[in-house]
């Protein structure tokens, strides 16, 4: 439509959305409201994209840590010499 | 709510097989979680242990097939919360209602001045993720890894931090501002951002 447009009257709701929409629990109403607003406005794509993307770096590079086998195995020695 | 113990008699056996089955499967992601709380490995270890202890003994108001991930989460927010942060040295410790507050009040202000880029978050290595996680206060570093790290809805981190659902969400979202704040910070000083 008009291209990239640097701010906008729906800009306020749709931060507010952004990240109801990123954790998936956003209502329909809400997630097509969100939808429409980013396929015309650039700056809110944007901050979708930071968003989106920010998320999915926390999942790629914060690796699980496997907890010790020897912390495992004395949990299990543990609760094996607990009587009921 | 739900929390209301319905205590049933179960046996040895029974009580071995859920702890082993629904449980310990969870043991690297509480691991995670504590470790990520503590920063200490014999501390996360501690910690745990405790929380499966606890579980342990506590495991005939456990439902079978309910969210056992959820149910061990919380025991061990619970465990750090009681345990680790008396005996820490965390002495500056800011009360996080009084943290929340402040940044509620400030929001359109706050959300202004973000100005990270997608390209200087595409260019970040782990390490910059990682410190700027560590460096948030424990109950925003807590939600993040809650909900980025390991996805549970709202309404299960309703649950294991004894919040309500709209605080899970102001909460996760100050936290999320704050870390990109902390990159932006970061992107500057490396130069990733071309003004």
């Amino acid at each position: 439509m008009f291209g990239s447009k640097l701010t906008c009257s729906n800009c306020v709701r749709v931060h507010e959305l952004l990240n109801v929409i990123i954790d998936d629990e956003a209502s329909k109403e809400e997630e097509q409201f969100f939808k429409e607003h980013i396929d015309e406005c650039a700056p809110c794509l944007e901050k979708y994209n930071v968003e989106r993307s920010l998320i999915d770096k926390i999942k790629s590079k914060l690796s699980h840590k496997c907890c010790p086998e020897n912390v495992v195995n004395s949990i299990k020695e543990q609760i094996k010499s607990i009587q009921s | 709510m739900e929390e209301e113990v319905k205590r049933k008699t179960l046996t040895k056996q029974q009580k071995d097989q859920i702890f082993e089955q629904e449980l310990m499967t969870h043991i690297n992601a509480l691991y995670n979680f504590a470790f990520r709380l503590v920063f200490d490995e014999d501390e996360a270890n501690d910690l745990v242990q405790e929380t499966y202890l606890k579980a342990y003994r506590f495991i005939e108001s456990y439902e079978e097939g309910t969210n056992a991930k959820a149910w061990l989460f919380r025991i061990l927010k619970n465990s750090f919360i009681n345990d680790y942060r008396k005996k820490s040295k965390q002495p500056n410790k800011v009360d996080y209602q009084e943290v929340e507050s402040y940044y509620n009040s400030e929001d359109t202000a706050v959300e202004a001045t973000s100005d990270l880029r997608i390209e200087s978050v595409q260019e970040m290595m782990g390490d910059e993720i990682t410190n700027a996680l560590n460096s948030l206060d424990v109950d925003f570093r807590t939600i993040i890894i809650l909900s980025d790290l390991e996805e549970f809805k709202y309404e299960e981190m309703a649950k294991i931090l004894d919040i309500p659902i709209g605080t899970v969400r102001s909460r996760l979202h100050r936290a999320r501002h704050l870390l990109k704040e902390k990159l932006s910070e970061y992107a500057r000083k490396m130069g990733y951002h071309k003004e």
